[in-house]
């Protein structure tokens, strides 16, 4: 008697399927037609925020800026969904046109951030944010083409050219400020047998483009690299030739074993002394022991060109809200309680991380000096960008490194690499 | 156990009485029919849906947010002015030819020489199989410590007086590629030894016998006894290692994600970098409809004349 059951199971099963195939049928690209949400109805008082951030730490932080969200606004019921960050990424954009998607979610400032907005997929939250306590580069940041305020930033992070301080001591070096001091230490500590820069090229070729902002900034200025970053200018452009020669003075001073480390292994090499600078951000010293900590500093990036304004890199995460969320008040609720000192400083001091919040007005609850130091350097920068993919998309990354790492592999050939660059930087861009 | 062959005699008559079928058992004729059916509505819905979707994707130019265009055969003749392209297709033949070639013979060759009965025969079959049983990302972290710039390799290399010769394997695009192909091949001959060890059973140690009876040399005996007989067996290797060479990703994924500079890129990692990690889905679907008419295509061609080679016998 079992073939019976198992032929009605089976049955019901295929119609299933077949309906579901009927369902489903020719959506898989079909994301321009969906019903806007209304915002009224039964779950007016969930609230869902997505986030990326899957420490231990930042996760309890950001369930503890829920709950006090919840306790200040006892209407609202929210919901905290933590995904891992490349899938986070990857999935954002499905995550957006859903019919129901995540009401807020976290997300950094930038390019894509502007695209999305300008695909109407944001929330205005131009009544929560505050009038005052945010820098007018940071506000810049949150605001799109139309001039509608989409993004609450919470915290940032710095650039620099990370050392020890006991190491540098030892070796008598001091923070060089311009270019030529840079060089000139770089010699003496090759002399002393040490390799002077890591670049960590196995997994983490993307940090090339830290090299490429930077000497793009201090040579050419932080609006040419904007522009040339948009499309608007062409990296077959005699400056940023000019930005490929002046880094072909620093190469002999890059580790050569680089190109087969992976970003552990190097930090790693520079925790014991055998590279002495990273230019990275406080990342770095993320997953070193507390007496590391506290030996390490940072300076800035050498000044180049005296005459062009000094701009720096400061990456700058937040929220925002989905512009079809179905409970665009509670939304914006939350996204104006992020904006506060109050919530901003809550989450640093649970979340423990190197980062520095958004708001003037907010402390750092765990400042210590090389927090200071980053924050002091930020607020005295002309002009902040992001990072090359944050201020581009991740495509035009990929053609960064591919150009960046064979320049370092073969500097000879640089005409002929910006040539492939652009091109390929071009048809990533879809013209 | 004893319904077991009621069924097996049960599935196995209906066909070939359809008659009996339509006045004594119509509900058999249900269930078969869901048998094929179900199988055939989940596999549509699963692979030949997505499968087409895929086609159509490739067809426009679509960031997965905005509605897409379509841009017709654009993103194909596209691939004709795309370097990293012509790279990642020149490498996946090349693969193709050095891991099947090589994972072939030296499976092959593995499989005669433990073939026959000896001493601890068991253990050295198990040694060379054992790299199967890793997952290949353990694999690949294990190589990569080989290969590592102060890692075993260029120690080796140091310690014997080549300091010379020792370079940075993964880091250098002369030899990335060739240094990924070390652990794939490393793994897949003990496989593809596996196979030929099956297909050794099978050979008749009579004929064998009677040849060398006849006076074959060692060399005789395999080209006219043995080869003819691994026959059925080749099919299937061949069309395993065509399969495994061009869905070939973790290895590369693993240790070099394509670089440097695209220098060990496959089509695999290259389409998984542009639709996948990037934002052009059409772009990247057009490059997975390439490597769909490829696996197919060699499969087919291959199928093909060892069909034909079997009618002929």
């Amino acid at each position: 008697m079992t073939h019976l059951n198992v032929s009605r199971r089976g049955f019901l099963a295929g119609v299933g399927a077949l309906g579901a195939v009927s369902a489903l049928g020719a959506c898989a690209t079909s994301t321009s037609s969906r019903p806007v949400a209304t915002g009224s109805g039964k779950g007016s008082s969930a609230l869902l925020l997505k986030s990326r951030e899957t420490s231990d730490k930042s996760r309890k932080a950001m369930q503890a800026l829920l709950d006090e969200f919840a306790r200040l606004n006892p209407s609202y019921k929210p919901t905290l969904n933590t995904m891992e960050a490349a899938a986070f990424q990857q999935q954002i954009r499905a995550d957006l046109t859903l019919a129901t998607p995540p009401d807020v979610l976290t997300w950094f400032a930038g390019e894509i951030a502007n695209n999305f907005a300008k695909q109407g997929l944001m929330l205005d939250a131009g009544s929560v944010f505050p009038a005052k306590g945010y820098s007018e580069q940071f506000t810049k940041l949150s605001t799109d083409a139309t001039g509608k305020k989409i993004f609450i930033p919470t915290n940032y992070y710095w650039w620099g050219v990370f050392y020890r301080k006991s190491q540098f001591e030892k070796w008598g070096a001091a923070e060089p400020k311009t270019w030529d001091e840079f060089i000139a230490l770089c010699k003496t500590l090759k002399g002393k047998g040490v390799s002077p820069l890591a670049l960590p090229l196995s997994d983490s070729s993307w940090l090339t483009a830290s090299w490429f902002d930077y000497l793009n900034l201090r040579i050419n200025g932080a609006a040419f690299h904007r522009s040339l970053l948009a499309g608007q200018e062409a990296y077959t452009d005699p400056r940023v030739a000019k930005v490929l020669d002046v880094w072909h003075e620093v190469l002999p001073y890059f580790d050569p074993a680089g190109k087969g480390l992976a970003f552990q292994e190097s930090s790693a090499k520079w925790q014991q002394g055998k590279n002495a600078m990273f230019l990275c951000g406080p990342f770095l010293a993320d997953a070193m022991p507390a007496d590391v900590k506290q030996d390490i500093s940072f300076f800035q990036f050498p000044i180049i060109d005296p005459a062009v304004p000094v701009a720096e890199e400061a990456p700058l995460d937040g929220f925002f809200a989905s512009a079809h969320s179905a409970n665009p008040e509670g939304a914006k609720a939350f996204l104006g309680y992020a904006a506060t000192p109050a919530a901003q400083e809550l989450y640093l001091r649970i979340s423990e991380n190197t980062l520095i919040p958004a708001n003037s007005d907010a402390k750092s609850p765990l400042s210590t000096p090389l927090i200071e130091k980053g924050r002091a350097m930020v607020a005295g920068a002309a002009d902040v960008t992001q990072f090359f993919n944050r201020d581009s998309n991740d495509d035009q990354l990929g053609a960064l490194t591919t150009a960046l790492v064979r320049f370092i592999d073969k500097p000879g050939e640089a005409p002929g690499i910006l040539e492939q660059w652009q091109s390929d930087s071009a048809k990533a861009r879809g013209n | 156990m004893a319904t077991l062959p009621k069924t097996v005699r049960r599935g196995s008559r209906a066909p070939a009485a359809p008659r009996r079928g339509v006045r004594g058992g119509s509900r058999e004729a249900v269930v078969l029919l869901a048998f094929v059916l179900v199988p055939f509505a989940i596999e549509m819905f699963w692979t030949f849906w997505p499968a087409l979707n895929s086609v159509y994707i490739s067809l426009t130019r679509w960031d997965g947010i905005a509605p897409p265009e379509f841009v017709g055969l654009d993103n194909f003749t596209r691939m004709a002015s795309d370097e990293t392209f012509r790279t990642a297709l020149g490498n996946t033949v090349l693969w193709l030819v050095l891991f099947g070639g090589l994972s072939v013979l030296g499976g092959l060759a593995l499989a005669l020489l433990l073939d026959r009965p000896r001493r601890g025969i068991g253990i050295y079959r198990a040694i060379f199989f054992l790299p199967v049983v890793f997952s290949m990302v353990v694999t690949a972290l294990v190589w990569r410590m080989i290969y590592q710039p102060e890692g075993v390799l260029n120690s080796l290399l140091t310690a014997v007086g080549l300091e010379d010769r020792a370079r940075i394997w993964l880091g250098e695009p002369e030899t990335a590629l060739y240094a990924l192909l070390l652990p794939a091949l490393w793994r897949q001959v003990g496989y593809v030894m596996v196979l030929f060890l099956a297909g050794l059973k099978t050979v008749d140690p009579l004929l064998h016998e009677a040849a060398k009876m006849d006076g074959a040399t060692a060399v005789d005996r395999f080209r006219y006894v043995t080869l003819p007989q691994l026959r059925p067996i080749s099919t299937v290797v061949l069309a395993v290692t065509v399969i495994d060479a061009l869905r070939s990703f973790d290895i590369v994924w693993a240790l070099t994600k394509g670089g440097p500079y695209h220098s060990s890129e496959l089509l695999s990692t290259y389409q998984f970098s542009t639709g996948v990690l990037g934002s052009q889905l059409g772009y990247g679907s057009a490059l997975a409809v390439v490597i769909f008419a490829l696996t197919i295509g060699t499969i087919i061609v291959y199928l093909v004349r060892s069909l034909r080679e079997e009618e002929a016998a």
